[in-house]
């Protein structure tokens, strides 16, 4: 399903030169849990953006699905991160002037059949459809970019940190919504420090220095 | 797409309301500037008139020290010399009108009795009556006469044993015309025993003078030679060149104004944008990670300008029509009429204002889609 091969990615600041990712490589099947951890700063947001045809990498490849993202141009990758990869982030993300429900759909591809109220009730934010993302706690904003990762029934979620500005329960409940995707077919890769995730994952994965450590 | 820019613009009023009134007043200003000038030009004119007319073609026999003594030349010439200028194109001067005077007394008094006819256009040209035009067996008197017998519009007067009815008593002028009675020239010309006679051709320059060196009356007289040899040409042209050239200062001045406030108003407009894309560096990079392409970032900024342009040059439109509807009257009393809405511009301001809006949108939005949304995404 995810296919990074060799990949290095530079940084240059204040003329020190960092490998954010440094020659990394790693493989993930369709249907797979995946949780990555990783001190601060050893290239964990780095390679989610890497794999979601964010971040152009300096050297190496990443296929997706079959595809070499980084082959495609800009706006064919942004058609293909549409269709197939859906993000959640840890500060959540939504937009301010949009209610819950249009913060599902301004993610909504056409040709899907999109059904935020289905997928919201589901997520138990029913009632919250017409609120702004200010009118709502940690917890149902952070449901709320779930929903928007699932509108488009993509085949990956990448979740950098998700559980960060959570409590316990919410943070409990969001891991849940990933398992459930991943329950039925989906791949997902997730960040997190904490421990909750761990029970889902079929397999953890340790970053160090921009390159993957053994366990 | 449409929804995310309204929501947008109403979610962040101040950033879009200071941006629109940018537009609005440089759209209202030129407006306004293009719907009174027709105004002032017009205006010109017809002060112009008002102040008498500004040529006097007089037959070239006539005494000069008689004709500035009595106000008027006593050789009289034929009525149809009039006519030949209508055979005559291109001229440079307008609204001729044939009249014929004479010094009568009237109820005691030494008045000027002047028959006027209805204006002949120059062929060719098609202008609307400038001038009064005096209906048979009716009159206009002066100032001082009306002053002097008491008459009021409507009221009946003899001449010659010929009744007429006062059409109009004249404001005060501070010139003989305080002194005078207009009546239609052909019944002047009768009561006076000179039928088809006239002793001056009056016309009012058009005022299409070129350019500050080219002297009008050089024109007028090489004009003149051509088309009436028998005649000469009298100037008045003090205060009517003077009031041209004002009007040519004053749309000198604004025409240096204008870039002025386009310039402004485009940076107004640039740095509230830029403004706007800060804001959203976050959102950007969100939009990008959902999918969004660059293209799609840039048409959402580029047309939350184009619709800055729309609303600003409708309300920038309205406000410098009914600037110019509600001021331009008082600045031009006489051609007050003469302002109206002029649909064009509002066609041309929708069209402009867009477009300069989106301009100078341009660099903001560029930045937008440039920025790298990687970073955006990560910053905490
Ligand atoms: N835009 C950037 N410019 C310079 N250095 C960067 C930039 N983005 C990330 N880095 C560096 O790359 C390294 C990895 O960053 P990141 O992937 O955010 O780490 P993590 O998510 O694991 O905390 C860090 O050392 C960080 O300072
Ligand atoms: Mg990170």
């Amino acid at each position: 399903m995810i296919d990074v091969k060799n990949v290095s990615k530079l940084y240059t600041a204040r003329g020190k030169t960092v490998a954010a990712l440094n020659d990394l490589t790693l493989h993930v099947d369709r249907g797979e849990f995946v949780v990555v951890r990783g001190a601060s700063g050893s290239g964990k947001t780095t390679l989610l953006l890497t794999i979601g045809g964010m971040l152009r990498p300096d050297r190496g490849a990443v296929s997706v699905a079959g595809e070499d993202i980084y082959a495609l141009n800009s706006a064919k990758r942004a058609t293909f991160r549409a269709a197939h990869i859906g993000f959640v982030f840890q500060m959540f993300h939504l937009l301010p002037y949009l209610n819950v429900r249009e913060n599902v759909m301004v993610a909504a591809q056409k040709d899907k059949k999109a059904d935020a109220y289905a997928i919201l009730q589901q997520l138990g934010l029913a009632e919250r459809v017409r609120h702004r993302p200010a009118a709502l706690s940690a917890g149902e904003k952070q449901r709320t970019a779930v929903a928007r990762a699932l509108i488009n029934q993509p085949d990956i979620i990448l979740a950098d940190e998700p559980t960060g500005n959570l409590d316990p329960d919410n943070a409990a409940d969001v891991i849940e919504r990933l398992a459930q995707f991943h329950a039925a077919g989906g791949t997902v890769i997730v960040v997190t420090h904490g421990k909750g995730a761990d029970k889902y994952a079929d397999r953890i994965v340790k970053l160090e220095k921009g390159t993957i450590a053994d366990l | 797409m449409p929804a995310l820019l309204f929501k947008e613009i109403t979610h962040r009023k101040i950033n879009f309301l200071l941006s629109m009134l940018a537009v609005v007043a440089a759209v209202a200003f030129l407006v306004a500037f293009f719907t009174t000038s027709q105004a002032s030009k017009r205006e010109t004119t017809r002060l112009t008139r008002d102040m008498g007319f500004n040529l006097r073609i007089i037959p070239k026999a006539t005494n000069m020290d008689d004709f500035w003594n009595n106000g008027f030349s006593e050789t009289t010439m034929p009525e149809d010399y009039v006519l030949r200028f209508n055979a005559f194109k291109n001229f440079s001067y307008a609204h001729l009108t044939a009249t014929l005077h004479e010094r009568v007394n009237w109820r005691g008094m030494d008045v000027i009795l002047t028959g006027i006819s209805p204006e002949i256009e120059p062929s060719g040209k098609k202008k609307t009556p400038m001038i009064f035009s005096i209906r048979p067996g009716t009159v206009y008197v002066g100032y001082e006469i009306a002053h002097a017998f008491d008459l009021k519009k409507g009221d009946a007067v003899d001449l010659f044993g010929k009744k007429f009815i006062v059409a109009r008593t004249l404001a005060e002028n501070g010139s003989n015309d305080d002194i005078r009675i207009f009546a239609p020239l052909d019944e002047v010309q009768e009561m006076l025993g000179k039928n088809g006679r006239i002793n001056e051709i009056k016309a009012l320059n058009c005022l299409c003078l070129t350019d500050d060196e080219t002297d009008p009356l050089e024109i007028l007289r090489r004009q003149l030679s051509q088309v009436l040899p028998e005649g000469k040409v009298v100037m008045n042209r003090t205060i009517a060149v003077a009031r041209e050239k004002q009007r040519r200062m004053m749309e000198n001045y604004i025409a240096m104004l204008l870039p002025l406030i386009v310039i402004i108003s485009a940076a107004w407009v640039g740095v509230l944008a830029w403004i706007n894309v800060r804001e959203r560096r976050q959102e950007i990079g969100v939009l990008r990670a959902l999918g969004y392409s660059a293209g799609k970032i840039a048409v959402l900024f580029l047309g939350k300008a184009v619709l800055l342009g729309l609303l600003g040059a409708l309300l920038g439109w309205v406000i410098g029509t009914a600037l110019s509807l509600f001021y331009g009257p008082d600045i031009f009393k006489v051609t007050a009429k003469a302002i109206k809405p002029d649909v064009a511009l509002l066609l041309w301001s929708l069209v402009a204002a867009p477009l300069f809006a989106a301009f100078s949108s341009f660099i903001p939005a560029a930045l937008a889609v440039a920025a790298d949304p990687a970073v955006t995404l990560r910053e905490e």
